[in-house]
């Protein structure tokens, strides 16, 4: 009888533990993050909330930190404004880089801003959730070979989880995308929150 | 038909009246023709420049391919004639193709543009070829043939290649046949962190970068045939963008472009325009109008004896009204064709006036159309101006003869305004032909009638004020100038003439003041008196831990870098406590409000700035209370909204704005309303905080750097890529020099036309004052008859017209104020400038001009024998 009291007790403190610890998902990216030209209620952070609450209950929350134009050097600066605040966040899912190919900008360089971000994250004991990408054909096969590789890299060497791609379903199909053919549309965001939800629930 | 012979008998019995009228008429409809032939040449110069940005009169573009209904839906609007290219663009990496090179090739991001060998339309892409020296090879036609690629000079830097040698962009390789040396399709709504490649069109496929997942601009161009250009430009352009706008209403994914609507700058430019000349137009036949009126009034006064000895004598009333009338006609239409032979001398040397501004290759042609209404106004619409006088000829009888003095002036208000109606809806009908907008025609009305409104009633109280004057001088000083004291006191005795003295006078001071400053109120909107500071280069994505190293990067190489500038992302949440989807729930649902309710449900770029700097001005409100928020005297941190950017969302001074900066809420109170100059091309945010608010949230900034050459550039490009590599530049030189240069030549147009306005308005104003001064002849007969001297009645007249001139002009310069404020604010969207100068010039040579003309008169008149003056006048 007393080893069951003493187990029940133990399960009753991590619980309480759990509870006050709420997971709380910062969605660190660009326009695609924001929900350009969308209500901020049909971009992917807002469904992920939903998600989230209806599985691990209303304190848990997901965190709508996308910038528009933003580029992966954005990245450092902006995770340690989030880490000040009073949400601090346990998970991330960093979006970050497609601004850097738009740009033309080194792959080289996206990468180390990537891993920069990263390791912030860890030091801060925030598990990451790196968002893969692919660029569109028309940039050249080489360009768009390095790109897509450097994410699986990052993910490798920095031994964090990587959704594959993206916008897996989304890309290059009108009618999940807003009339730029980039961003995508409300229908988009409920296969990214797809997307996302699927390579993000075995990190909770 | 004796009234026919009557009338041309009037015509030639009276040769001066008859060449007064016939001037007066002919310099209105000269200033509208010279004005409308301007007009339509000026909107051909710069219609040819905004087809050039576009390459054509019209584009249909989309990131898909335009399907074949799409096409013949589109090709089906255009008129026969019409010529049609098509175009594909997107960014990729070109690498150079070079021997030596070790390892993988350099490739930078390019902006490429396949285009068909047509390309372009309009305007020329001027280049030098492989020698280094300008080209005017049909290169556009060779890309067709061979794989050759024409390139910005930013691609030879940044590759290291030079023309000659090859770059491969996907699976093609492409010979550099030259190097771009102007573009006219660069303007400001094409900034592109890219340099631009030119291949032809045939060779996009075999890059292999046109295929499923690419991202390609398809833009099918449309040049319309030049008899269209050129007849209605822009007016056709704009038609079928609307058709072509019907068409794809929901088809959101197809963009179209006229050459007008291509760059928000030019077209707010071309608007602005086209509305400044149409006021123009119509300030010149308003004037003439009021000349005309004014001449047929005095014209019926000194002849109603005569048309009542013809009454008494048997004929019909209609009669006189029909003599009257045919007059009219008959020297309204000498007056016209006068006006187009006026016009047809005038206008060389305009053209020659307006080279320097508008380039020598500028045709000034008399519009066929412009001639039809001139002919038309003058001779119809001088009889239906003059309507007011013939509703007075109704009432004459041989009464008439035995009294002393018959005004046609007074006839019955309700009965004057149903014969002036049909000249209000005249000048309505021209002022919304003029302005393309009914707008601009009612505003014109109404601001005229309200104009008149107060220069009578303020006339009727001025001159009545005067002869208690005339009195309390003559009781309470020794002055005893009794010519003078005539005049004051005079202005009592005959003020209902002296009263449409005023108000035309008025009206015409009011008119011709209010031109110079709309006139400086759109320079200085169009143009930028920070030309030192002008941006060469934007420096975007500075992170705020690079601010400082940049700052010091530039110092070090000596570059001016203007004001950095924090972006800070954020969604307006709520206004008033209200989230942004409830403020308008309980509002019926209409087009507008959801664009508006749209607009508003955006993200935003926030700035923070303590104070209003030069490119600003204060439109409503107060400056922030402190440069940062304080939190122990301030309830809420401060906010200053762009004022077009309020009028869109609807958001007012004192309102409570919660932005979601980050997750992170942030209020503010709406203080003022800021009029951005745009033309100075500093950056600037519809949303400014107070400092200390939002200082900490996650922000990049924008930076400027003036005075920059190409090397400069492009070595800073280099350098930056290696120490700052987020950070992109934009070359801004050349879309701001081309949007400046126009704004400029738009400006000068404006200026010349404000200087033919006041030479218009100052020659009709002549005709006027001659015909006033000739109407005080009689007065200065009796007056020499009753053995007043030389001096005393010279005195007498010019006093009397000197007070009306100076008064009236005063009180019409007061009204022009308020008519620069009011198409300031309705008309152009632009800041109202105290120009008083501009205004107060134009009114002192109204008076000065009436002075003259009085003066002239009046020493002409005192010399004649009092008995010829009586003949005449009788």
């Amino acid at each position: 009888m007393k080893w069951i009291l003493s187990f029940l007790s133990f399960l009753s403190l991590n619980s309480t533990a759990l509870a006050v610890t709420p997971v709380v998902v910062l969605c660190l990216g660009d326009s695609l993050t924001e929900g350009l030209e969308i209500s901020p209620d049909a971009a992917f952070p807002a469904l992920l909330d939903k998600r989230l609450k209806k599985k691990l209950g209303p304190t848990a929350e997901a965190l709508n930190a996308g910038i528009s134009g933003s580029t992966s050097a954005s990245g450092p600066s902006r995770l340690k404004f989030h880490l000040g605040s009073p949400k601090k966040p346990t998970h991330m899912i960093l979006e970050l880089g497609t601004n850097d190919a738009l740009r033309g900008l080194p792959v080289t360089a996206m990468k180390k801003n990537l891993e920069d971000t990263i390791k912030i994250a860890k030091e801060n004991k925030i598990k990451v959730l790196l968002a893969g990408m692919k660029m569109p054909p028309s940039y050249g096969p080489a360009y768009a070979k390095s790109f897509e590789e450097a994410f699986k890299l990052v993910a490798r060497e920095q031994k964090v989880a990587l959704i594959p791609f993206f916008l897996e379903g989304v890309a290059a199909h009108p009618e999940f995308n807003l009339p730029d053919g980039l961003h995508p549309n409300p229908q988009g965001h409920r296969i990214i929150t797809e997307t996302v939800w699927k390579n993000l629930e075995p990190l909770l | 038909m004796i009234w026919r012979r009557l009338a041309w008998r009037e015509i030639i019995n009276t040769p001066k009246f008859s060449l007064f009228f016939i001037l007066n008429i002919a310099l209105g409809l000269t200033g509208f023709i010279t004005v409308t032939a301007l007009k339509s040449s000026i909107d051909q110069s710069l219609s040819g420049k905004s087809r050039e940005i576009l390459g054509a009169d019209i584009a249909v573009s989309a990131f898909r391919p335009i399907t074949f209904d799409e096409i013949t839906a589109f090709d089906a609007l255009v008129p026969r004639g019409t010529r049609i290219a098509e175009e594909s663009g997107w960014v990729s990496m070109v690498a150079a193709v070079t021997e030596s090179s070790h390892g993988a090739p350099p490739a930078r991001l390019m902006e490429i543009r396949a285009v068909d060998p047509t390309f372009p339309f309009y305007g020329e892409v001027a280049f030098t070829g492989e020698d280094g020296k300008p080209s005017t090879d049909p290169i556009f036609r060779q890309m067709e043939v061979e794989p050759l690629a024409l390139a910005a000079p930013e691609l030879y830097f940044q590759l290291d290649l030079k023309p000659g040698q090859s770059v491969k962009i996907g699976d093609q390789v492409f010979r550099l046949r030259g190097t771009i040396a102007s573009d006219p399709s660069t303007s400001s709504a094409s900034f592109s962190i890219a340099p631009r490649i030119y291949i032809g069109r045939k060779w996009a496929h075999q890059t292999g970068l046109i295929q499923l997942g690419s991202r390609i601009t398809r833009t099918r161009q449309y040049a319309l045939p030049a008899q269209f250009s050129e007849a209605q430009a822009p007016s056709d352009a704009e038609a079928l963008e609307a058709k072509f706008k019907a068409f794809a209403k929901t088809r959101s994914d197809l963009r179209i472009r006229s050459h007008t609507s291509a760059t928000d700058e030019l077209g707010r430019i071309l608007k602005f325009l086209g509305d400044y000349l149409g006021i123009i137009a119509l300030v010149a036949i308003i004037l003439s109008g009021i000349g005309g009126n004014f001449l047929i009034l005095a014209h019926v006064r000194s002849k109603i004896r005569d048309l009542a000895i013809l009454q008494s004598i048997g004929a019909r009333p209609s009669s006189a009204r029909w003599i009257i009338g045919w007059q009219m006609i008959l020297l309204g239409f000498g007056g016209a064709i006068c006006a187009v032979a006026i016009a047809a001398m005038l206008l060389p040397a305009i053209r020659e006036i307006l080279a320097p501004f508008l380039g020598t290759g500028i045709k000034v042609s008399i519009q066929k159309d412009s001639v039809i209404m001139a002919l038309i106004m003058g001779t119809l619409g001088t009889p239906i101006a003059g309507l007011p006088v013939f509703m007075h000829l109704d009432g004459m009888s041989a009464a008439t003869l035995f009294r002393e003095h018959e005004d046609p002036s007074k006839i019955k208000n309700s009965r004057w305004l149903l014969a002036a109606a049909p000249s209000i809806a005249i000048i309505f009908g021209l002022a919304s032909w003029q302005a393309r907008s009914p707008k601009a025609g009612i505003l014109f009305l109404v601001i005229t009638g309200i104009s008149i409104l107060i220069l009578a009633a303020s006339g009727t109280i001025l001159l009545r004020a005067l002869a208690p004057v005339s009195r309390m001088i003559k009781q309470q000083t020794r002055w005893r100038s009794w010519p003078l004291l005539m005049a004051l006191r005079h202005t009592r005795r005959s003020s209902q003439n002296l009263i449409v003295s005023f108000v035309t006078l008025g009206l015409c001071a009011a008119l011709i003041s209010a031109v110079p400053q709309i006139q400086a109120i759109l320079t200085s909107e169009l143009t930028s008196s920070e030309k030192t500071a002008l941006p060469g280069l934007f420096l975007f994505d500075i992170q705020p831990e690079q601010e400082a190293p940049l700052r010091n990067f530039l110092e070090s190489r000596n570059l001016s870098s203007g004001s950095f500038s924090p972006l800070i992302r954020a969604r307006l949440d709520r206004i008033n406590d209200k989230g942004i989807g409830e403020t308008f729930d309980n509002i019926p649902g209409t087009r507008e409000r959801q664009s508006e309710e749209q607009f508003k449900n955006r993200t935003y770029n926030l700035s923070v700035r303590g104070r209003l700097t030069g490119s600003e001005a204060l439109a409503a409100g107060r400056e922030f209370q402190t440069v940062t928020f304080d939190r122990t005297k301030q309830d809420l941190p401060e906010i200053s909204l762009e004022k077009r950017f309020a009028e869109r969302t609807g958001i007012r001074l004192d309102d409570v704005l919660e932005f979601n900066v980050q997750g992170v809420p942030v209020k503010g109170r709406v203080v003022n309303l800021r009029r951005v100059r745009w033309a100075s091309f500093q950056p600037n945010f519809f949303v400014q905080f107070q400092k200390g608010v939002i200082d900490d949230a996650p922000r990049t900034y924008l930076g400027t750097v003036t005075e920059t050459d190409f090397d400069t550039t492009q070595k800073l490009q280099r350098e930056l890529a290696q120490s700052f590599s987020n950070i992109s530049i934009v070359d801004v030189k050349a879309s701001v020099a081309r949007i400046l240069s126009i704004s400029e030549q738009v400006a000068l147009a404006i200026t010349a036309m404000a200087m033919l306005c006041l030479v218009a308005g100052m020659g009709v104003l002549t005709a006027i004052t001659l015909q006033q001064s000739r109407a005080r002849s009689y007065e200065t007969a009796i007056l020499k008859v009753l053995g007043a001297s030389f001096r005393e009645v010279y005195v007498r007249v010019l006093g009397e017209a000197a007070i009306v001139a100076f008064f009236a002009a005063a009180t019409g310069l007061a009204i022009s104020f308020g008519i620069a404020w009011v198409l300031s604010v309705f008309l152009f969207d632009g800041a109202w400038v105290f120009a008083a100068k501009a205004a107060v010039i134009p009114a002192l040579l109204i008076v000065a001009l009436t002075i003259f003309i009085t003066m002239a008169t009046s020493r002409m008149a005192l010399r004649t024998k009092a008995r010829n003056l009586l003949q005449a006048e009788l």
